[in-house]
């Protein structure tokens, strides 16, 4: 398992219209779901919205996925340059 | 026959279809909301929900086409055990002689990854590329030919809501073909393969187990293999390559796909999203509560039910049953006259008094009352069928000119907020509110549905995705929901009691719907699935679609839940007629006067709210009570047990123990909570 790097922090605290790139998600049935949805590790895609407390919209390509707050914080992300 | 079966189920490789007597499984797989029902649709000329939110379908629905037995299944992202859906799914899947895979074109991406699961497992399949008009709209182009020639499987375009590509997919079904799969893969495949037990789809099976599937491992007396993230990263990576080669960008966005992009932005951001929620909510409760439950349903349940169906099937009756017919006289609401008629033998056997009835009543407007005598056997079993609470009549009258056309106005705002791809949104929006009751957004259309109908609402938990989830919606339902029936005496009384104890009343039973959600999801052991949920694009409701599903909905509700009313009615009229109700109300009385200080006559009330909830509130209507009084027995009603159709409903959602304990707990609840309101108020104001 890898570490996490200074650099990443957890979904939930990406601001919105901030891009990033997936970097670990910790736990196994979410990494299965989520690559699916087309979100791997080493996918990137952008904050759509979020919601006060609530989930967070991430957006790759045309493809829209509301994650629940407790979720994004098992998902550590690394913030990109636009 | 026979034989012929048992060879097609040799899945052996053939290049075409050949004809075959027996009909061959044809599964139509795909992402949720893609369009597959519609492709059901026009396969089997049955008619199966057409929605646009993630998991509407899930149960599994067959039908015949040509020689193939169609079979539509629950929208999932891949072939795998995570949720109730998949696991239906999943079956009928491995299960299959041919695939259909329908694949929305505006998200290739996502969708892909079932499909490359799918040639993997080597069914003989042909993929349908739905949504060409809306990739159109988007001005990105697929070269499917190209696509077809990766994935070594016919691709067919087509445009499911103006059936677009129909013919030539019926066409490509003949050639249907199995695809290339990586020889890597393969290879582990034929290895687990070689210890299989005899399968319709060997190599399906044994991806599956390389999945680790125990399920399926089981199936075949082997242990699940922990390959699953290596395959799915795999082919994560292949979906992604094959998009880059065949996906282009062609031209600019086209007007209708900018204002839908626009719109579903608005929906979910704080700002505009707030204010777009509390309209839809709005919206409902003006259309659905107080268009369709007070003005219409007020009209048909007293016009045609009470005072023109009823009548006359009781009748019927009165012709050989000795009865007490008492006539109203009504201007407008007040009675201006009241006469009774009595036929010891009938209404048959006495021609005269019956015309001077008949004549009485001509033209005026009416209400009939009738006292069937209960000295016979026969007249007790008549006021059962036909008395004041009997199958015949009220009961008729209840489903036919109230929940009917409640249901279905709630069907098809339902409707609307699906076709148009709201729900999903909803769900977002909400989820915050809801995760704190254990549950999560997707847990808001139950609820929603709930202050129209609680059976109907109970049905819906289905949809949600555990089973802790099902027991937590299912309770704060059953036991702090006030249903529609009930909201319209409910919003009567509060109009007499004022602003500040209306306050009171709904902070009362918001408290308690929050507290029965959070000391569940305390109690229940366990974690509730918090929320993943892929959002639709926005799209215009189609108007024959929201017609089409409401009418299929309320149909489906109907006929699941009607007779559970009818049962409800023989039980209470049967009470009645033997005495066991007068008995009830007497054992409540004291417990209505010493611990909620109302009047003796609430606890027919509160007895009467057991059958049908708004009984209960409508016999409080009567009582002079004070506003403090008021928010007592109100408090006390809505938290009461449910009717007796809702726990029928929650019987066979959630099991007996489960009803039983939901049906105590709201005896104690409801007394409980209303004492310590009583005791409150009246120490307050000490006004009672
Ligand atoms: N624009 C467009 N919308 C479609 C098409 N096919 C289906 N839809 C819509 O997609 C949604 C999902 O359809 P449905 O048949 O319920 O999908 P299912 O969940 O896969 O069974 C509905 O709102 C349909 O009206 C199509 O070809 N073009
Ligand atoms: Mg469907």
């Amino acid at each position: 398992m890898q570490s996490i790097e200074p650099n990443w922090v957890s979904l939930q605290a990406v601001r919105k219209g901030e891009r990033f790139v997936v970097r670990r998600i910790d736990d196994k049935q979410t990494r299965a779901q989520l690559l699916r949805f087309g979100l791997a590790e080493g996918s990137d895609a952008t904050c759509f919205e979020r919601l006060p407390l609530g989930p967070i919209v991430v957006k790759r390509r045309r493809q829209e996925v509301a994650i629940g707050a407790e979720l994004s914080e098992k998902i550590w992300v690394e913030v990109i340059a636009n | 026959m026979n034989a012929l079966a048992m060879e097609s189920d040799a899945a052996t490789v053939q290049p075409a279809v050949e004809k075959k007597a027996s009909p061959q499984k044809l599964v139509l797989v795909g992402n949720p909301n893609v369009g597959k029902s519609l492709f059901f649709n026009h396969f089997s000329g049955l008619y199966v929900d057409v929605s646009n939110y993630p998991g509407t379908t899930v149960e599994i629905t067959e039908g015949n086409y040509k020689n193939f037995r169609v079979v539509d299944t629950p929208g999932i992202y891949g072939v795998s055990s995570f949720n109730d859906e998949e696991r239906v799914a999943r079956d009928e899947v491995l299960s299959a002689d041919i695939v259909l895979n329908v694949v929305d074109a505006m998200n290739l991406e996502r969708d892909l990854f079932l499909t490359l699961q799918l040639v993997d497992m080597q069914f003989r399949m042909v993929v349908a590329l739905n949504m060409m008009d809306a990739l159109e709209e988007a001005g990105m182009e697929i070269d499917v030919e190209r696509l077809s020639e990766i994935l070594g499987v016919p691709v067919v375009k087509a445009t499911a809501i103006k059936k677009r590509g129909f013919d030539d997919l019926e066409r490509a079904l003949e050639t249907a073909k199995v695809g290339n799969i990586e020889p890597d893969l393969q290879k582990d495949i034929s290895a687990v393969m070689a210890r299989l037990r005899p399968t319709a789809n060997p190599a399906a099976d044994a991806l599956m187990i390389l999945e680790g599937d125990e399920i399926v491992a089981a199936r075949h007396g082997l242990e699940p293999q922990d390959r699953r993230e290596e395959i799915y990263v795999a082919r994560r990576n292949r979906v992604n390559e094959i998009v880059a080669e065949v996906l282009r960008e062609k031209s600019q966005m086209k007007f209708g796909a900018i204002v839908s992009e626009k719109l579903g932005k608005w929906t979910i951001s704080p700002l505009t999203g707030v204010p777009i929620l509390i309209f839809a909510l709005w919206l409902i409760y003006q259309v659905v509560g107080v268009m369709v439950a007070q003005r219409v349903v007020g009209h048909l349940e007293v016009e045609l039910g009470n005072k023109r169906f009823e009548p006359f099937v009781k009748h019927l009756f009165a012709k050989i049953t000795p009865v007490e017919i008492v006539v109203e006289v009504l201007n407008g609401d007040d009675v201006v006259e009241t006469k009774s008629f009595s036929f010891p033998e009938g209404t048959s056997r006495a021609k005269e008094k019956f015309e001077e009835f008949e004549a009485f009543i001509e033209g005026k407007d009416v209400t009939q009352n009738f006292a069937f005598s209960q000295e016979t056997l026969w007249g007790k079993a008549v006021t059962i069928l036909a008395g004041e609470f009997g199958a015949f009549t009220m009961t008729v009258t209840y489903l036919a000119f109230l929940l009917l056309p409640l249901v279905m106005g709630f069907y098809a705002f339902l409707a609307v907020l699906e076709d148009c791809g709201y729900l999903p949104r909803l769900a977002t929006m909400v989820d915050r509110l809801f995760s704190a009751m254990g549950l999560n957004g997707r847990a808001v259309i139950p609820i929603i549905l709930g202050f129209g109908c609680v059976t109907m609402a109970t049905i819906t938990t289905r949809l949600l995705q555990t089973s802790r989830e099902k027991t937590i919606a299912a309770s704060i339902l059953n036991f702090a929901i006030p249903c529609s029936a009930q909201l319209a005496v409910i919003a009567a009384l509060l109009t007499k009691a004022g602003g500040f104890y209306s306050l009171v009343f709904f902070l009362v039973i918001l408290a308690n719907l929050v507290a029965i959600g959070t000391i569940l999801d305390k109690l229940l052991p366990g974690k509730s699935s918090p929320l993943l949920i892929d959002l639709p694009p926005m799209r215009l409701p189609r108007p024959t679609n929201v017609l089409k599903k409401t009418w299929i909905k309320t149909k489906s509700f109907m006929m699941e839940a009607a007779p559970w009313f009818f049962v409800g009615a023989l039980i209470v009229s049967t009470m009645q007629v033997t005495g066991l109700l007068e008995g009830w109300v007497r054992l409540f009385e004291p417990i209505t006067t010493h611990w909620l200080h109302l009047p003796a006559e609430s606890a027919r009330a509160f007895v009467m709210g057991m059958v049908r909830r708004d009984f209960g509130a409508a016999g409080l209507y009567e009582l002079p009570l004070a506003p403090e009084q008021i928010v007592v027995a109100l408090t006390v009603i809505t938290l009461f047990v449910p009717c007796i159709a809702s726990l029928m409903a929650l019987v066979k959602e959630r099991g007996a123990k489960e009803a039983m304990i939901i049906w105590l707990g709201s005896w104690i609840l409801a007394f409980g909570v209303g004492g310590a309101v009583a005791l409150v108020m009246r120490n307050a104001t000490q006004n009672f």
